[in-house]
Parts: structure tokens; sequence; C-alpha cells
């Protein structure tokens, strides 16, 4: 009876077992079976769409300005003279701007020396002057200007200060600027400036040290890039 | 015929593909309730058209944080980066428009300088421009200029910097570096000559993340200069300025 039992149940336990493993692989033997089916049900149904990416690296920034000025430099003692020169600004937010400057003019005579008629003080390359500085700016008042009723454009009035180097009459002198402006715009990226400024720095030609204010009216024409 | 029907619609197929390669500005659609287009890009210039929820716009350029944009009525208005933040794609996918963050600063390439202060006593302003190899080590070119009362110097330098921790958001560096100095005297006191001497520097300095792509820098630096005289003279220096990265 004992050894019946035994037999039924490890026959049993042999049937489950093989049943099992018939089914499992039978299992997966399906999903083998089906997987590329499915697959391919897939690729039949899928639509072709064209999508068109936003690429945002690709949007054209315009944060820089370079500029060329001319206008009127007036040196304490040596008169009013033409200037020339670039700016460079980098805007960092609809308020603030850094520009870097370059700017040349020739000095003329002082009253000494022409009523004097002596000796000049200074070489002609002495009386060249050169100089550069870099300065912070700030937008005041940004808005439209109206030429005429129907025409307006966008405008700016901006204070600047900073700081920079004066080469003249044989020796650097460090000079600090301050002024301010007004930025006409034509277009988009083309704009007209006025620039009014004072460029501080101290003299010693006629013996002693004095502080001498320098002030230079400029036009200049822009571009942002 | 078919011939001629076929080339047709490969011609027209071309052409439509060379007209969509060619556009250039960036075609999304306006996620927020409304857009309102000022006709500058600052908040002092006035609004002078809305685009509504769900209509369709390019973005031509942008300018600090303002972007040009062009309605489907072919209107141009400037629309602050705020307004635009929940753009969507034509396949109402999400777009994201971020601003310059301390991220762009970590992977940034070349940066700019200017710093000013003092030089022995003397003041001094220095314009550098550095190309950082990894996110700790860069190579930095400066020019340096001293203005004093009876003599004026120009420094031009090459330095190798390190930040040790460039993701702080106060980080600081060192660097070692070497250059020319050129002193040069007033005109005026003949009986001394221009001078151009070698210099050897180490300097201390930190870096601060400010906004967008400015930094704050302030830099301790010791010089030696090599003059043709015996001694060698030592100078100490300290500069604070600001820089940007691009």
């Amino acid at each position: 009876m004992a050894s019946w039992l035994r037999l039924f149940l490890l026959n049993t336990a042999g049937t489950i077992v093989f049943s099992l493993v018939t089914f499992s692989s039978a299992v997966i033997n399906a999903e083998e079976k089906t997987a590329p089916l499915q697959i391919q049900s897939e690729q039949l149904i899928q639509p072709e769409i064209t999508r068109r990416e936003v690429e945002l690296d690709k949007i054209d920034t315009e944060d820089f300005e370079a500029t060329v000025f001319t206008g009127l430099l007036s040196v304490e003692d040596f008169g009013a003279n033409a200037v020339i020169g670039a700016r460079f600004a980098y805007h960092v937010n609809e308020d603030i701007f850094v520009e870097g400057s370059i700017g040349r003019s020739n000095t003329g005579q002082t009253s000494y020396e022409r009523l004097s008629g002596g000796a000049p003080l200074l070489t002609s390359s002495e009386r060249e002057l050169l100089y550069y500085d870099v300065s912070l700016g700030y937008n005041l008042l940004p808005g439209e200007s109206f030429l005429t009723r129907n025409t307006s454009f966008n405008s700016a009035l901006y204070i600047v200060a900073g700081v920079g180097n004066t080469t003249f009459a044989g020796s650097d002198k460090l000079t600090i600027n301050i002024g301010g402006g007004f930025r006409l715009l034509a277009t988009d990226w083309l704009a007209l400036h006025i620039d009014v400024r004072d460029r501080i720095f101290n003299i010693d030609i006629l013996a002693e040290d004095k502080t001498a204010n320098n002030l230079e009216v400029t036009i200049g024409l822009s571009a942002f890039f | 015929m078919r011939l001629f029907t076929l080339l047709f619609i490969l011609l027209q197929n071309l052409l439509l593909t060379a007209a969509y390669a060619e556009e250039p500005v960036q075609v999304v659609k306006v996620a927020d309730p409304f857009l309102e287009m000022h006709t500058g890009p600052s908040v002092g210039y006035p609004i002078t058209n809305i685009v509504k929820r769900e209509e369709i716009i390019s973005i031509l350029k942008s300018r600090t944080q303002w972007y040009l944009i062009k309605n489907n009525k072919d209107f141009e208005g400037w629309v602050h980066r705020s307004q635009l933040a929940k753009t969507l794609t034509l396949e109402n996918e999400k777009v994201e428009i971020k601003d310059i963050t301390h991220e762009d600063y970590l992977e940034h390439d070349w940066e700019m300088s200017m710093i000013g202060g003092d030089f022995g006593s003397l003041p001094m302003m220095t314009l550098s421009s550095s190309y950082a190899f990894t996110q700790n080590l860069s190579a930095e070119l400066s020019f340096s200029q001293i203005i004093g009362n009876f003599s004026s110097r120009r420094i031009l330098g090459a330095n190798l910097v390190h930040q040790p921790f460039p993701d702080w958001k106060i980080s600081p560096y060192f660097s070692i570096g070497t250059g020319l100095i050129k002193t040069s005297v007033k005109s005026t006191l003949s009986q001394l000559k221009d001078t151009t001497d070698a210099l050897a520097n180490v300097s201390f300095g930190a870096k601060m993340y400010l906004t967008r792509r400015f930094l704050l820098r302030a830099d301790l630096k010791k010089h030696i200069i090599f003059q043709s005289r015996d001694k060698n003279e030592e100078i100490t220096s300290w500069q604070v300025g600001f820089a940007f990265f691009f």
C-alpha cells in the first residue's frame, strides 16, 4: 500500500513538473513568436510625423554694441579740439551696461604760448592726447521720441561713470569720467548717440599740480550685434 | 504624363524642404494667457499689441532678457522672457526659455575682467582675458597700467589660474604668473631712463557670481621685479572689479 502510494505521488509530481516545464516553454515560445508580430503591427500603424524642433540656442542674441564717434574735446588751457574714438558695450540687462572707450585728439596751444610767442611748452607728440576707459552705464529714461506727430523712435537717456587712463603731455594720468548720453534707435540694431562726458585728471605742466575738468561732446553711430 | 507628375511632386517636395531649412526663426505656440508686445526691449517702451494663448509666433532675436517676436499678422514687438517661460512647440511640448545661470558659468570658456586698485600705493588698472581648459584650470593674459606722479608702469603678464571649488558662489582662486614690466619716467625728469624688466607673481583671489554673465572679482598679488640693478623690487597689489564670461 505504501509503495503504491509512493508510486502514485511520484507519478503525480513528475506529471506536474513535466507539464509545468512544457507549458512554460510553450509560453516562452509563444511570446517569442508573437513578439515580432507586435513590432510589425506597431510599425504598420505608426504615422510619419515630421517634428519641428525648437532650438533656442539658435536665436540671435544682440547684447553687444559697437560705436564710432566724433566730436569736440576741450582740454583745460589747451582749447577745444576734434576727437575721434570708438566704444564697445555689453548690455547686462535692460538697465545696466558696461562699456570700454578709446579716443584720440590733438590739442592746441595754450594762451600763454600764443601770447608770449616764446618756446612751446610741449612737443608735437606730447600734444597728442590718447585716452581709454572702462565705464558702467545705467539707462534712465527708456521711451519713445516723436520727431513728428507720426514718426517716433525708441530712445533712452543714460548716465555713465568710469575710470581710465589719459596719455597727454608726456605722461599717463589716471582719469575719472562721468557723464550721460542720449540713444536714439533708428532700427532694432542701429542707433545714434549724443554723449557729454567730463574727463577729470591732474595736470602739472604749468609748474603746479591742478585738477583739470575736460568736457567732451560727441555724436556717434552704433550697431547692436 | 505620369513621369511629369512624378517630377512635379519631387520638385515641389524639394522646394518645400529647402524653404523649411532656410527659415532661421524659431516658431512656438503661446501658452501664457497673453503676451505684451513692447516697441523696444525694456519695460519703459509702450505696449502696442498683444498675442493671445494658442497663437503661433516666431522668435526673431533676443537682447538681454527680451525677445523680438512676430505674430501671425506679421506684427513685430519685444516680449519679456518671463512671459515666454511657458511656451510650447507646435506639437504641444514644453519649451524652456532659460536665462543664463550659474550652471552656464561652470561650462564657460572665455572670461574678460576689468579690475582696479592699488600697486604699492599707486593706482593700478588691469584688463585681462582668460580661457578655461577645465572648470578648475585656466590661462590668463593681462595688461595692467600703474599711474604714478613721476613715472608710469605697464605690465604684460601671463598667468595660470587654479580654482579649486568652481561651483561655490564665492569661489577662491590661486595663480602664478610671469611677465614684463615697463617703467616710463615722465619726460620732464629726463635724467632717468625708461626700463623694461621681467617679473613674476603669485596671487590669491576670489570670484563671486552675480547675475547673468557677471562676476565680482577681487585679487591680491605679490610681484617680484627682477631689476637690472642688484636688488629685486617686491610689491604687493590689490584690485577689485568686474568680470564677465562667454
